[in-house]
């Protein structure tokens, strides 16, 4: 029987919102899974409400359902497993989380199924946090908690009397006042810098920045990307846009389609001779789930990280032991002059490396070029020349190519983007004898005058070509800025269309809305900025560093556990005392009208005694004062009729007899 | 007079009673988490072990956002007992197997909004760790109410009367999970007040007939309409029409006319009348049926148990008599050792 009544006792408005909360966390995870679990979910979360009004469904009829979300939820495990090929892992697991947010929604019977159902809900906002962690996510995520706190308030008023309103006011306040101690536990709960135990696999997928090949269409896609690949920040003035060349990979081997790297990140680092003033910057890289870091052409030495090891191998790569699976901050010092004479052993073999069948017709241009007498200064200017002067394009949507890509390239379809030139121009300079390999990295950059820093975006990726030359050594050539100077001069960002650029359409039109959109976008990255530096990326160092400005760089676990008992205690305690404690406005209000009303007659010399009843003390009062016998009666018999047959209406009335009740002390 | 109990404002205060009342009693709230809560915990440290191994700062501050609500929200469920004052109103007398309502007058008039406040029969104090390991949180409560801001709320908690006799309500845990259903505090009242439990009226209605004609005729004190016999001192809950209102003009008192008693059925119930009856209880149910009987149908009717004999009457309050008479038969004893 017991049973019965609690299978009734989900109100139906609590339910609402709890389906409104768990909607609202598994939404923006509706993209990652596979397409048919959300529909699932939002047929299941429906198909409860439907169900919920007549609860008293015939016994036989609900084990029929029973019996079909049974096998509807054997078969939706199975899909899962046929979709990922595992039940474990984030997207699997994420997956598995809604179906089972999803089930649990459906066969909510008891009090202990709705609080599962919004744990479920509270785990699923969590899991969000492993694809996003942006102001919008948090803000979004925010709201979620809400909504699902509200829901268990709503099931917890038992008496069913409060709005959905009122119920939203007490979680807002329950969320608020824990504020305080969420702060204390963020800044101060011991961070360890390494996992606990591995990582499922595809952790980290879904970044987007290089990859370690340079294959067809590789750049092109990330060049549609406006994520940010990663901030600089320049000690001194950042040097001029056409010298931002931000490098990464050095691609040494060519199979005609794809470039891949060779084997120097074997060789130790040679050192570097030094032209110019040094260049010191700060650079906070994106995860990108990749082996490698980037700097400004030409790093010196390899930059120390906080969790992780890194070197510089022969070729000025800076690699790193463990892919860089978080936001990373590293110095590095570049200088923009240099030069680079030393090499291994059959480096510049290495770096003349081409496929035997493929390119033709470019190995007989160079041939012919040969056989004119050029030298490989001469070749060199040429075949940029040929970049500049022939009809070849600038352009993000090349055409196809299918079979010898530099070939197609060069003598058909001309028009490509730096991934086109720069192998193009490698091929070339590999025919004519000359050592060549291509960087990819990026380019550019945008100066963020509200945050004093250079963004990096994804589209800024960039591929440009390194030659050998006899006394100069590893010279850097870029055949895009002999296509588009413009490229590199003022950036791709002159080289792409607004939509890409995200800039809305309204803003596009004329050059001062432009402007202001920019000086919004600059101030949204700034704040950004800030936002990855102090929340999310507040690791082990961050800690420290923060700490640090309190005096308290070298403090230990035991005593950062007792600062956050002690902070906790000292915000508990205020808490307690300002829930708990009676206000004086609050203080019954009608005994301190009556007090009032007591202290004037005391003036007169009438004392109300503890025992006395207020009949009785009325009829003594009156006795002694009979002028005041009515005003004394009305006043007891509205304080009667509010204290004992409580009738607050008459509250305001009491209020005006014990105001206008001026006895003269006679 | 009804003993008042206030339950503690502030955890662990001192005092246990207050200096302005001496007649409050102090009861201390106890709170602790429900099973709801606990697996609450355990979320939690999913939730944290997740966010340490990703080193997520989001998963983090979600994760102390939540913990911090749960301490919150103890202080918060706290908050709706803590400082309200109950007294215990008088029960109304009901029928054995009937529902006794005991009134409970819960004081609000120095606090804001407490919701969901629910009673529930406090379990023996042996098994009281076992309350607290299995605190769940969804116990079925057997009245709960709101208490408004400023105000006296009157709730009713139902028990069931299994027998005839004075009925305690016990021990009574007054306890709340609002609002989060993540802690319940509790707190114990003592129910002093007893509800007057009437025997069960049972057997048949017709009344004994002996009594009923060997009453006619018998002028007991109680007035009939025929004719007019003299006068007599006023009783309470005589009825007005036989006051002699003229002696009263004349200032001579209060009287009541007399008059011959054959219009009036006298109905004298006895023990000897339910002799014939196996037990007690049924002889004593039997006795409580005519009596609401012979209520019912305006009759005066005395009442002759085993040393206890009532005077013919009739009314609500001479009712009452009788039933309690009855109900209280052969148990003063055993209560008074209560």
């Amino acid at each position: 029987m017991n049973h019965k009544q609690a299978v009734d006792n989900i109100p139906i408005n609590s339910l609402y919102w709890l389906e409104g909360g768990l909607v609202l966390a598994t939404l923006p995870h509706s993209l990652r899974i596979p397409y048919w679990i959300m529909p699932l979910f939002m047929v299941l979360c429906v198909w409860k409400l439907y169900l919920s009004p007549q609860n008293s469904l015939k016994e036989i009829k609900f084990s029929v359902t029973k019996i079909c979300i049974f096998f509807l939820m054997v078969i939706s495990v199975i899909g899962i497993y046929y979709h990922f090929g595992t039940l474990l892992g984030r997207k699997a697991g994420v997956s598995l989380l809604v179906l089972l947010a999803g089930f649990k929604i459906f066969e909510i019977k008891q009090a202990r199924d709705f609080y599962v159902s919004c744990f479920l809900g509270y785990f699923l906002v969590v899991t969000n946090f492993l694809y996003t962690q942006t102001i919008g996510t948090a803000i979004y995520m925010a709201c979620t908690v809400l909504v699902m706190t509200l829901s268990l308030v709503l099931f917890n008023d038992t008496q069913g009397k409060l709005s959905a309103k009122a119920s939203g006011k007490i979680a807002a306040t329950l969320l608020l006042q824990s504020i305080p101690v969420m702060l204390v536990l963020f800044v101060l709960f011991p961070r360890i810098s390494n996992p606990l135990w591995g990582m499922p696999d595809d952790a980290h997928t879904g970044l987007t920045g290089i990859d370690d090949v340079m294959s067809p269409g590789s750049i092109s896609q990330l060049i549609l990307s406006n994520e940010v690949a990663f901030r600089v920040d320049f000690k001194n003035e950042p040097p001029q846009q056409s010298q931002l060349y931000w490098r990464g990979l050095v691609l040494l081997h060519t199979d005609g389609k794809t470039w891949s790297r060779g084997d120097s990140e074997h060789h130790t680092a040679v050192s570097l001779q030094t032209m110019s003033d040094p260049v010191s910057y700060t650079i906070t890289l994106e995860a990108h789930n990749k082996k490698w870091l980037y700097a400004l052409d030409m790093p010196d030495q390899n930059p120390q990280l906080e969790a992780n090891q890194s070197w510089m191998t022969s070729d000025f790569q800076l690699l790193t032991k463990n892919p860089v699976t978080r936001r990373t901050r590293y110095d590095v010092t570049s200088y923009s002059k240099y030069r680079i004479t030393e090499l291994y052993d059959g480096e510049l073999q290495t770096a003349l490396q081409l496929p035997q069948q493929l390119h033709g017709k470019t190995k007989a241009l160079i041939h012919q070029w040969q056989n004119e007498g050029l030298s490989e200064n001469q070749i060199i200017d040429r075949a940029l020349r040929l970049f500049n002067e022939d009809e070849f394009y600038y352009t993000l949507r090349p055409p196809l190519l299918e079979n010898d890509r530099v070939d197609e390239f060069l003598f058909e379809t001309k028009q490509g983007f730096c991934e086109h030139y720069a192998s193009a121009f490698a091929v070339m300079m590999r025919a004519a004898g000359i050592p060549a390999r291509i960087i990819l990295g990026y380019q550019g950059g945008e100066y963020n005058p509200v945050g004093d820093y250079v963004i990096v975006h994804q589209r800024n990726a960039h591929a440009w070509t390194e030659i050998w030359r006899q006394g100069q050594g590893w010279t850097r050539i870029d055949p895009t800025a002999a296509v588009s100077p413009l490229r590199i001069i003022e950036g791709i960002e002159s080289a792409l269309p607004n939509d890409i650029l995200d800039v809305p359409f309204i803003f596009s039109q004329n050059t001062l809305a432009k402007k202001l959109w920019q000086r919004f976008a600059y101030r949204w990255d700034a704040i950004n900025n800030q936002w990855n530096q102090w929340v999310i990326n507040y690791g082990p160092k961050k800690q420290k560093e923060f700490l640090g400005k309190f005096g308290l760089r070298d403090i230990n676990w035991s005593s950062m556990i007792f600062l956050i008992m002690a902070f906790t205690t000292v915000i508990l305690l205020y808490l307690t005392f300002m829930l708990l404690r009676i206000s004086p406005q609050n203080k019954d209000p009608v005994k301190n009208l009556y007090n009032q009303f007591c202290k004037k007659l005391s003036h007169c010399g009438i004392h109300h005694d503890v025992y006395e009843g207020p009949v009785d003390f009325a009829r003594r009062a009156a006795l002694k004062r009979g002028d005041l016998a009515r005003q004394i009666n009305d006043i007891t018999d509205i304080y009667i009729a509010i204290r004992y047959g409580s009738n607050n209406a008459q509250i305001p009335s009491l209020q005006e007899h014990v105001r206008s009740f001026r006895p003269s002390t006679n | 007079m009804p003993e008042t109990v206030v339950l503690e404002q502030y955890p662990f205060s001192v005092r246990r009673t207050t200096a302005e009342n001496r007649a409050i009693k102090k009861e201390r709230v106890y709170i602790m988490p429900t099973r709801h809560g606990a697996v609450f915990g355990l979320m939690l440290f999913a939730m944290a072990i997740g966010a340490i191994n990703y080193n997520n700062s989001m998963a983090y501050i979600l994760t102390f956002l939540l913990s911090s609500l749960s301490l919150v929200t103890l202080l918060h469920t706290c908050k709706n007992l803590a400082g309200i004052l109950i007294n215990q109103a008088i029960a109304s007398p009901v029928f054995a197997g009937e529902l006794a309502k005991f009134p409970l007058i819960l004081d609000n008039r120095n606090g804001q909004l407490r919701l969901s406040i629910s009673f529930i029969k406090a379990k023996e104090k042996w098994q009281l760790l076992a309350d607290v390991l299995t605190s769940t949180g969804n116990e079925i409560p057997i009245a709960s109410c709101d208490v408004c801001t400023n105000t006296f709320n009157r709730v009713e908690l139902p028990v069931k009367s299994e027998q005839r006799g004075l009925l305690y309500a016990g021990r009574i845990k007054i306890f709340t999970t609002f609002p989060l259903g993540l802690f319940k505090a509790w707190s114990y009242i003592d129910m002093k007040q007893p509800c007057l439990v009437y025997p069960n009226p049972a057997g048949q209605s017709t009344f004994p007939p002996m009594k009923l004609t060997e009453a006619i005729g018998i002028q007991g004190n109680a007035s009939g309409t025929d004719d007019f016999i003299g006068f007599r001192n006023y009783q309470k809950g005589d009825p007005i029409k036989d006051i002699a209102w003229k002696a009263y003009a004349q200032q001579k008192g209060l009287f009541i006319k007399r008059f011959s008693g054959s219009g009036v059925d006298k109905l004298h119930l006895s023990w000897n009348d339910v002799s014939t009856l196996p037990d007690i209880e049924a002889r004593l149910s039997q006795l409580c049926l005519w009596v609401i009987e012979a209520e019912s149908q305006s009759l005066q009717y005395s009442l002759e148990l085993p040393e206890v004999f009532i005077e013919i009457g009739h009314g609500d309050e001479h009712l009452h008599h009788c039933l309690s008479a009855l109900s209280q038969y052969d148990i003063k004893n055993e209560n008074l050792k209560k």
